[in-house]
């Protein structure tokens, strides 16, 4: 494979802290983010003159994370509980759940992994990567009308669940 | 009633502060191009259970003013990302801390025309996003060296006939700040570069802060816990950086009409390299708001800027020129950081020039670096 060193170079300084983000907020992990930002980059490295005829390179690195997420997560659970849950519906639903919380933000990220899988994922990534609808429309490969109701969906049941949480405070 | 948004983009933030404080982008760089084995999945490792938290965070903002302060200082907690840590750039002398290596042919707004847009020379780029601003840190030395802070290296570098890298090894995780989460803070900000060459590092959250001086061999030389109150706006003066406190509605902080004002608490004093309290002698610039416009003052010079309103959350920022006259930077809209703001020059010879331009970076000649494109570029007004 033929890499343009420098050009990789420079995507990987560019995306790395951002989808390092992206995994923390997704598996709740540190390490996991690390690795699956930098497993996500090798993945464009070894396949870099297909990548960079990509057409959405910004979102092929985010479903790759994502997919790698969810793949992770599954093992983690089959190996832990040795059982083998069922294939997820969409890629989202597949993600760890509110009991691996990111180190930060333990509230919110409770409440958006409460969510079903495609909307804690549009939320995520409508926050974290602050993507407009059209991109999480790409990463998800969804219309974005889809992504404009799920969000609607999302941002009502959070509003619910933070103000629960906010009463349970006291 | 919750708002949502507010609370989703600012724990955001915060997460992706986090993560720019354990990517270690470089050394996953590295184990990728040298073809080593990509870190396995761990599929034994099981699902981390951080702690839920009892205390909702408050949504407070960190209002930054400062001379010398950060590109887009306003963005709160901005996320910053490491610029490319490839051989230190050569850049020219103090005096003159930036120099032009390419003019741009049609300088395109929002900065006025009359002003002469240069890229640096070795070009600083910004990481962009639609989430986040990675342009570096900077601040000027008294001396007029440009000093830049990168987080995610945790490195200073200052601009000198060769550029010096300096490791900073005094603590800025702040990792007992009581937040979200064990071990969160905010990423530190370089606030400014004080008598000594001592450098003023920011460490943010939402219930609590810290300054940090840092001396030029990176050491930690004290720590301050910083002014009681967070709603604050900072300005260095001769004793230190004092934070006037202002009242924050519609994401607008809004303060006296002097500036400093006379009662303002001392937020952190200069230091010497043995951490004892000094007094800068060199004179600090002032501005008062009246009716008739913005008065300035600085050593025995003094200007009136005719016409110039203040407006309670339009205070005027004001920077020492290195000719003893006065650069103010006067956002009047408060719209955010990407809007431009005026640009006025107070000559020594009491002719007062006036430009707009986007927010950044003031330098001693009266120049300002700006980001434009992803990259840092100077603006300098016409001689």
């Amino acid at each position: 494979v033929v890499v343009d060193v420098e050009g990789f170079t420079n995507l990987f300084r560019r995306e790395h802290p951002r989808l390092v983000a992206l995994g923390l907020a997704l598996t709740g992990d540190r390490e996991s983010a690390c690795d699956l930002a930098q497993e996500t980059l090798a993945r464009a490295y070894r396949s870099w003159e297909r990548f960079e005829q990509h057409e959405a390179p910004a979102a092929w690195l985010r479903r790759v994370l994502i997919n790698l997420a969810v793949d992770e997560h599954r093992r983690a659970q089959s190996e832990q509980a040795a059982v083998l849950r069922a294939w997820p519906r969409d890629m989202a639903d597949g993600l760890p759940g509110a009991d691996s919380l990111p180190a930060v933000g333990g509230e919110w990220w409770a409440a958006v992994r409460a969510l079903p899988g495609r909307e804690r994922l549009a939320i995520t990534l409508f926050y974290v990567e602050d993507y407009s609808v059209g991109e999480i429309a790409a990463v998800m490969e969804i219309a974005d009308g889809t992504v404009r109701a799920t969000l609607a969906q999302a941002r009502k049941k959070l509003a619910v669940a933070l103000a629960a949480q906010e009463d349970a405070v006291g | 009633m919750i708002d949502v948004d507010v609370r989703g983009r600012y724990e955001a933030e915060l997460l992706r502060s986090e993560a720019v404080r354990i990517a270690d982008t470089e050394a996953a760089l590295r184990s990728v191009l040298d073809g080593e084995v990509v870190v396995p999945l761990d599929t034994r490792r099981g699902a981390s259970t951080g702690p839920v938290l009892t205390r909702r965070p408050a949504s407070r903002r960190r209002w930054i003013q400062l001379a010398a302060g950060v590109v887009a200082a306003a963005a709160v907690v901005a996320v910053l990302v490491a610029r490319r840590i490839n051989d230190p750039a050569v850049v020219p002398p103090a005096d003159t801390v930036v120099t032009s290596s390419t003019e741009l042919a049609e300088p395109p707004a929002p900065w006025s025309p009359e002003l002469q847009a240069r890229t640096l020379d070795p070009p600083i780029t910004c990481f962009r996003s639609a989430s986040a601003t990675g342009c570096p840190q900077l601040a000027v030395a008294p001396d007029g060296t440009l000093v830049e802070y990168d987080p995610a290296a945790a490195t200073l570098t200052w601009y000198e006939d060769e550029p010096r890298i300096v490791p900073v090894t005094a603590d800025l995780t702040g990792t007992d700040f009581d937040l979200t989460g064990p071990g969160y803070s905010g990423p530190p900000s370089l606030m400014a570069i004080g008598p000594h060459d001592v450098a003023y590092f920011l460490l943010w959250s939402p219930r609590k802060e810290e300054f940090v001086a840092v001396a030029p061999s990176g050491a930690e030389i004290t720590r301050d816990a910083g002014p009681s109150s967070i709603e604050s706006m900072l300005m260095p003066t001769a004793s230190g950086i004092v934070a006037m406190p202002c009242v924050v509605s519609k994401n607008r902080c809004t303060g006296g009409s002097e500036w400093p004002a006379p009662d303002a608490p001392l937020a952190t004093p200069w230091v010497d390299l043995a951490g004892d309290h000094i007094t800068d002698a060199r004179p600090y610039p002032a501005a008062k708001g009246t009716d008739t416009g913005i008065e300035v003052r600085f050593g025995e010079r003094e200007w009136l800027v005719a016409g110039e309103p203040w407006r309670g959350h339009a205070q005027p920022q004001v920077f020492p020129r290195s000719d003893g006259g006065v650069v103010m930077l006067h956002d009047l809209t408060f719209d955010g950081p990407r809007q431009p703001v005026n640009l006025i020059e107070l000559l020594p010879d009491g002719t007062i020039e006036r430009y707009v331009v986007p927010r950044g970076t003031v330098l001693p000649d009266g120049s300002i670096i700006i980001e434009q494109n992803d990259e840092l570029i100077r603006l300098t007004p016409p001689t």
